[in-house]
């Protein structure tokens, strides 16, 4: 099974996102735990896109291109945009030992996604990132 | 998302209800700002409604330690379900929070 979802550069976009992930959760009948990790980890890695990929103030239509394979017993999830190259995969983890005071507002998006997940790479392909996470499912 | 805010006592009790994502966490956090102007506040977050929060919505818990510890107040999120509670522990933000 394959469902492609394609969104433009507005974060108000992140309800479709939210929307199809409860769709494709129904239809594979996936467990509501699953959905929320894999909404997590969308929300992160889609913001990311929006917010950094490209120039504020032009709307770009087909900003992301979101194609999630079913297979067996793995998802694999592949996020595609053409705004200026950024590897995610690249950013340092937070140090978990601090305390509250000590803590940084904000880094966890891309460490969520890597505890989410199974396994995660990105590469530029032309003038395309592309950002594909995989994710076993169990039952 | 549904916020409402009441003074119980000495305790300033803050339901949140549905999801806490990128979007919604910004009127969140305008509402509850106005909060740092008083002395010392003692917050209860009631959680037992929160269905989902991303990193955005971690974010603004770790901004409501801050301020609590900061303006010798305090903190404690009660009612977590157990879903949400696993994205806190994951993070390293479970040990960072009063809960019950």
């Amino acid at each position: 099974m394959q469902k492609v979802l394609c969104i433009k550069n507005d974060i108000h976009e992140l309800n479709t996102l939210t929307q199809f992930l409860e769709e494709v959760g129904d239809e594979l009948g996936l467990s509501p735990g699953l959905v929320m990790n894999l909404n997590l980890v969308l929300e992160e890695a889609v913001s990311n896109i929006i917010f950094y990929a490209y120039p504020k103030d032009v709307v770009v239509e087909e900003a992301v291109t979101l194609t999630l394979t079913c297979e067996q017993d793995e998802l694999l999830i592949c996020l595609k945009d053409h705004g200026i190259a950024f590897d995610p995969t690249q950013k340092e983890d937070p140090d978990l030992t601090l305390s509250a005071e000590e803590r940084p507002i904000g880094g966890l998006g891309i460490f969520l996604i890597r505890q989410l997940m199974d396994e995660v790479t990105y590469r530029r392909e032309g003038d395309c990132n592309l950002f594909t996470m995989k994710k076993r499912i169990t039952a | 998302m549904e916020i409402t805010i009441q003074q119980e006592g000495n305790e300033i009790r803050i339901k949140i209800s549905g999801r806490m994502d990128t979007l919604t966490t910004r009127e969140c956090e305008k509402q509850i700002t106005p909060l740092w102007e008083k002395p010392a506040p003692h917050l209860v977050v009631d959680c037992s409604e929160l269905s989902y929060v991303s990193s955005a919505g971690l974010r603004l818990f770790l901004v409501m330690q801050k301020q609590t510890t900061m303006l010798k107040g305090s903190l404690r999120l009660v009612g977590m379900q157990p879903m949400i509670r696993k994205t806190f522990d994951l993070t390293g933000f479970g040990v960072l929070f009063h809960m019950e």
